[in-house]
């Protein structure tokens, strides 16, 4: 849904806008370039912080549940020795 | 290299354990202690805020005045206008806001918070503070070489940056850039720490969603600073080799282009801003849910929010360049990414005050810093949203609007959040209370001033005053005499904030010497730093505590008190 | 995986290789940075690459470009052995991919000498300067992970090789191998 909006609005504008500081010298190569590596440099940390994180969390919920049970016996184990 | 990853090995964790009495220096000036470190990074940071401080009161007494003798400064000269803004600007972010809210403020609270003895890196952390303390140095040598300190802005745009002809700075504009990238070093190493830690050497028990919000800001604010700096980074080397080796990756004559260091700069320059802004948002955080004695209201959601804030951080930076030739099709995409980014941003302020509504809330000295930080954050927020538009943004561009734009969203962070986070840990940091009548002296002593500083300003910028301009009455359309009025009417507010500081100065060292000796939870909290003694001796605590539930369980039905430690099994 | 790591704290992975792995993060985006600026320099220039500079050695780089990556295998082959604990048949792929690595950096180094002999310095073009910026940081960072392999190296001969070490010192040597590519890639061709 957000990608298409900012797709929409991307196509929605047009260079021959009344903004005389928009399009200065550069050429149409230029300016593509730095569209891309705009992108580029967007969705990269994105991308791969994003993949280490996922990972992380799932591992550390797995971590967690285990070590919820583990203390649960625990636990169990010291009310029967007060007890 | 080698040095700066230490090994696992059990000689090296162990090292801070020492018994003997420690000599002064290996104390106060070579410790690894995560708390030692904290202070000398909130002593250098209060220092060089003093520094900038002094900075403004020089220039702002020159655009008041122009042109008289600043006491304590003498003439403002054109070039010293330049260097004073260009390092006030600098020194603000990189040497204040940076330091205090992330690496001391960090240092200190991710061990306590999490039940740690110490960062997992400790001489990594020591090494850290020692390359910040050497940058804070080489910026401040940069005023006594020839030609002076760098005065072509904190942004440091080429080819004004790049060219010794045009920035009249030869030596100074390159000491500056070592002098930040030595910096960033320095919080790369931080970063790297405060990370590991507060993921890897959690307490036992301590599950995510366990962890204090403050800490999953600082976390994330590392995480969003590691990420952005890279391309500054690359910036730096090349705007380095351009000043000073005779490349030209900035030079349009020679086949560069000027435009590529915003790109690479802003990449950073935004992310940063949310660098510095979570931890203020996570202090505050803690402040309210203690004082207003209520659990925080979503915490997941806060936490999620927050996650949300540091990916659109990312997809916001061109905003910065509306007006420098950027693709206008571009400038339409980040017109609607910034204006998103404000939702997750205004979705925390109504969690705050969703927060505070019902709650029996005491207004201590650091519950008014954390209120007034939701309310001035919430003015800088607001008037960032015309900025954000690109429409608008082309007339704004370079006005005084933008100044009083980002001093509302900077000054509510480095200042607020930093006395917000002092006022609420001094018990724990020096073992004493501090005094609260003098605390809200100078509080009020600072907030009112200040508005009576930047809204002026955003008056003046509507008004069409053009920024980074030493003398107005060149431009007779700039310098009538309502717009001088009120230049004065900004400057001598700035110099009563300035003037009740010294309160602030006051009642810290007094509080410090002679103030009421603190237990070990003055606030009755219950996040783990308060189950340590006040001050935590070395080591924190003799056993390392277990985490049970949640930090902010106040007020839970059907139990004698109105708090629940996070430590304790029931 | 282990339940529990140091002081019965949770711990995903070693310390040290996590650190590590966190800085390989920020220094890929300082590599991200300086590919942007190329692409953005090279569309730019009106032809590429600029008149009157020396070919790159495409061909002599490619064959040393295998060489890195064969380094990166043997690499491989010691991570399996360490992990399967068996620290005698881990010394010979670790040796051989120190060595492998020490060649790509020499190699490089005698390159470097060759195009500053033919014109191609740092000042000559945008194609040099961007060069030698990005294969000079690339070399900083492979000596820098050669330093920490030949560590690891020596502790592992004095029997005292950390899985937190050596996973950092292995991280950023991949690291290095992996973004060499891309960067033969951009600049080269």
């Amino acid at each position: 849904m957000l990608a298409i909006v900012v797709v929409a609005g991307a196509l929605l504008a047009d260079a021959a806008s009344a903004c005389t500081v928009c399009l200065g010298a550069q050429t149409e190569a230029s300016r593509k370039a730095f569209v891309g590596t705009t992108a580029f440099l967007t969705f990269l940390p994105l991308m791969v912080v994003g993949g280490i994180i996922a990972l992380f969390v799932r591992r550390t919920l797995a971590q967690e549940a285990l070590d919820e049970s583990r203390r649960a016996g625990d636990l169990d184990a010291g009310v029967e020795s007060q007890g | 290299m080698a040095e700066s990853i230490p090994s696992d090995s059990p000689a090296v964790a162990d090292d801070h354990h020492g018994h003997e009495e420690p000599s002064f220096w290996s104390k106060y000036v070579f410790s690894t202690d995560h708390k030692m470190i904290a202070m000398q990074y909130m002593f250098t940071g209060m220092a060089m805020a003093v520094i900038g401080g002094f900075m403004a009161y020089a220039f702002r007494m020159q655009l008041a005045f122009p042109g008289i003798e600043v006491p304590g400064f003498g003439i403002v000269t054109p070039a010293n206008y330049n260097a004073l803004v260009t390092n006030h600007g600098a020194i603000m972010i990189f040497w204040v806001a940076m330091p205090v809210l992330i690496a001391a403020f960090g240092n200190y609270l991710i061990p306590l918070m999490c039940g740690c003895d110490d960062m997992v890196f400790p001489k990594l952390n020591r090494l850290s503070y020692q390359i910040f303390l050497l940058s804070a140095v080489v910026l401040l040598s940069s005023f006594f070489v020839e030609g002076g300190g760098f005065g072509g802005a904190w942004t440091a745009y080429p080819p004004l940056s790049a060219k010794a002809e045009y920035s009249l700075t030869p030596l100074g504009s390159s000491i500056w850039l070592g002098a930040v990238a030595l910096e960033f070093v320095a919080f790369l190493l931080g970063g790297i720490n405060f990370i590991t830690t507060a993921m890897n050497s959690r307490a036992p028990g301590m599950k995510l969603y366990d962890i204090p919000i403050v800490i999953w800001m600082i976390v994330i604010a590392s995480i969003l600073f590691l990420v952005s700096v890279g391309p500054l980074i690359a910036g730096a080397i090349m705007l380095l080799f351009d000043q000073q080796l005779g490349t030209a990756f900035f030079d349009p004559a020679r086949g560069g282009d000027p435009v590529l260091w915003q790109h690479l700069f802003w990449f950073f320059g935004h992310p940063e801003v949310y660098v510095v802004l979570l931890p203020a948002l996570g202090i505050t955080a803690e402040i309210i849910t203690v004082f207003a004695r209520k659990k925080l209201f979503g915490y997941k959601t806060v936490l999620h929010t927050t996650i949300a804030t540091g990916v659109l951080s990312f997809t916001v930076w061109a905003h910065h360049q509306f007006i420098s030739g950027v693709d206008p099709r571009m400038a339409h995409v980040f017109t609607l990414t910034t204006l998103l980014i404000s939702v997750p941003i205004a979705e925390m302020m109504f969690v705050y005050i969703a927060t505070l509504y019902g709650g029996s809330i005491r207004l201590t000295t650091p519950m008014l810093w954390g209120l007034s930080f939701i309310a001035e954050f919430l003015i800088g927020g607001v008037t960032g949203i015309f900025l954000g538009a690109s429409g608008a943004d082309i007339y704004f561009h370079d006005t005084y609007f933008v100044l009083a734009h980002f001093h509302y969203t900077f000054f509510p962070i480095a200042i607020i959040g930093t006395f917000a986070g002092l006022t609420f840990w001094f018990p724990k940091m020096f073992g004493r209370m501090m005094n609260d009548r003098l605390g809200k002296i100078h509080f009020w002593g600072t907030i009112i001033p200040f508005n009576f500083i930047f809204i002026p300003l955003f008056v003046l910028g509507m008004g069409g005053q053009h920024r980074r301009i030493f003398d107005y009455s060149y431009f007779p359309e700039l310098s009538m005499p309502w717009m001088q009025d009120i230049r004065v009417l900004a400057t001598s507010s700035l110099l009563i904030m300035l003037g009740f500081q010294v309160v602030f100065f006051y009642n810290f060292i007094v509080s410090l010497r002679s103030g009421e000796k603190a237990s070990k939870n003055p606030w009755k909290s219950n996040t783990l730093e308060w189950t340590a003694d006040s001050p935590p001796p070395h080591g924190n605590w003799k056993e390392l505590p277990t985490v049970y539930r949640g930090p902010y369980e106040y007020s839970v039905p059907g139990r004698d008190e109105d708090y629940w430690p996070q430590d304790q099994p029931n | 995986m282990e339940p529990l790591g140091e002081n019965g704290r949770s711990s995903m992975m070693p310390n040290g290789l996590f650190g590590m792995a966190i800085f390989i993060v920020a220094e890929l985006m300082l590599f991200a940075g300086m590919i942007s600026a190329f692409f953005i320099v090279k569309a730019a220039a009106p032809s590429w690459p600029p008149p009157g500079q020396p070919r790159l050695p495409i061909e002599a780089t490619a064959l040393n470009s295998l060489v890195l990556l064969a380094s990166g295998f043997f690499l491989i082959q010691a991570h399996r052995a360490f992990h399967r604990g068996d620290r005698d048949s881990m010394r010979r792929p670790l040796l051989l991919a120190l060595a492998l690595g020490s060649f790509f950096v020499i190699f490089q180094g005698s390159e470097w000498v060759a195009l500053l002999g033919q014109g191609l310095t740092l000042t000559s073009s945008s194609l040099g300067s961007f060069f030698y910026l990005v294969v000079g940081v690339h070399g900083i960072h492979a000596a820098a992970a050669l330093i920490l392999l030949a560590i690891a190296t020596v502790r592992l001969r004095r029997g005292y090789l950390s899985p937190g070490f050596f996973g950092a010192a292995e991280a950023l040597w991949f690291f290095v191998v992996g973004v060499w590519p891309v960067l033969y890639m951009v600049v080269y061709l």
